[in-house]
């Protein structure tokens, strides 16, 4: 009890540490990771024409300069203002009064996105299956996967004033625990999916090894929605519905995976 | 554990499988194959979802 109470302050110790550092700052770090493991081999490796080399820098420079950005202009908009209207003013009164946080993950996000995006335009042939190492390609696509998440929700700074108002040590009691069962349901659904996206790293052709790509992604999403569908609803509040619902509801969708079943066996036993 | 949850989580497994098996054809450059077990992977992932839905509202 004593050792888990240590554990969860030395990490709220390290997550306080790494947001004292900055969202842009805490974005530079798997942005360079993914960087390093799928851009600068395409603009530095042999063949690669000197602008894709001056572009390449270019996104460095955003993911390093973001946090110099970032502190730049301190006087985000106040809270209690209301957001400028969805019309051609409103966006420019927006454009003028975002905070330098906006601005540093503006030039962040779209300085290291475009830049690589045009690397990989100028060097097409760099993302060739012969060319890309499979685990190379998976590091690179898990830290495009950190960098996109850091990006969208990087670690805040404590507010002093507001901190000062909660008791770290109350006994604070979670409304609800993820139910027993469910954890196992989208952590089995979890490995499915990850295990597909391992499928046609192998692939020669370029279009055919990114249709593979799309729709093991696609798979996967749909998967994972319905996996949490299943599992939610074995907590849900059972109603139950008639015999003749449920077969109505159900026998279409069970009879057609029959008659798909049934025709690739037979297909398979006539080839 | 009702018998239909049982149904619904061997659908997804079903699922999950049809869509591996789809992937590898579509690897394969077995265009036919691979649209085949695509098809049957989201049948079986609707299958799953309409087996566990609650009747009222149906």
């Amino acid at each position: 009890m004593k050792a888990q109470g240590a554990d969860a302050g030395a990490v709220r110790r390290a997550l306080r540490l790494l947001a004292n550092v900055g969202p842009s700052a805490q974005a530079a770090i798997p942005g360079g990771y993914a960087w390093a493991m799928t851009v600068a081999p395409a603009a530095f490796g042999r063949g690669a024409p000197w602008i894709a080399k001056a572009v390449a820098l270019v996104g460095v420079l955003a993911l390093l300069s973001a946090p110099w950005v970032e502190g730049w202009k301190a006087e985000p908009r106040a809270e209690a203002e209301p957001p400028p209207p969805r019309t051609l003013a409103g966006l420019v009164e927006r454009v003028r009064t975002a905070s330098s946080g906006a601005w540093a993950r503006a030039w962040s996000v779209w300085g290291l996105v475009l830049s690589s995006a045009l690397v990989w335009a100028l060097v097409p042939g760099a993302l060739a299956a012969t060319r890309l190492d499979n685990v190379r390609g998976i590091l690179g696509m898990a830290g495009w996967a950190l960098f996109a998440f850091t990006s969208a929700a990087p670690a805040l700074p404590r507010d002093r004033a507001r901190a000062e108002l909660v008791d770290d040590g109350s006994p604070l009691k979670p409304r609800s625990s993820v139910a027993r069962g469910d954890g196992a349901y989208i952590a089995v659904v979890l490995v499915a999916v990850l295990a597909m996206q391992t499928i046609g790293w192998g692939v020669g052709n370029p279009e055919r090894a990114v249709l593979v790509r799309v729709v093991t992604l696609a798979a996967g999403v749909a998967l994972l929605t319905s996996a949490t569908t299943v599992a939610l609803a074995r907590h849900a509040t059972r109603v139950p519905a008639s015999r003749k619902l449920r077969m109505r509801r159900a026998t279409p969708w069970l009879a057609l995976l029959c008659v798909l079943a049934g025709s690739g066996i037979a297909f398979a036993m006539l080839r | 554990m009702h018998l239909l949850d049982v149904l619904a989580a061997l659908l997804l497994t079903a699922a999950a499988a049809a869509f591996a098996f789809g992937a590898f054809a579509l690897a394969r450059a077995d265009d036919v194959e691979a649209f085949y077990f695509l098809i049957v992977g989201a049948v079986a992932l609707r299958s799953s979802v309409q087996v566990v839905r609650p009747g009222a509202g149906a």
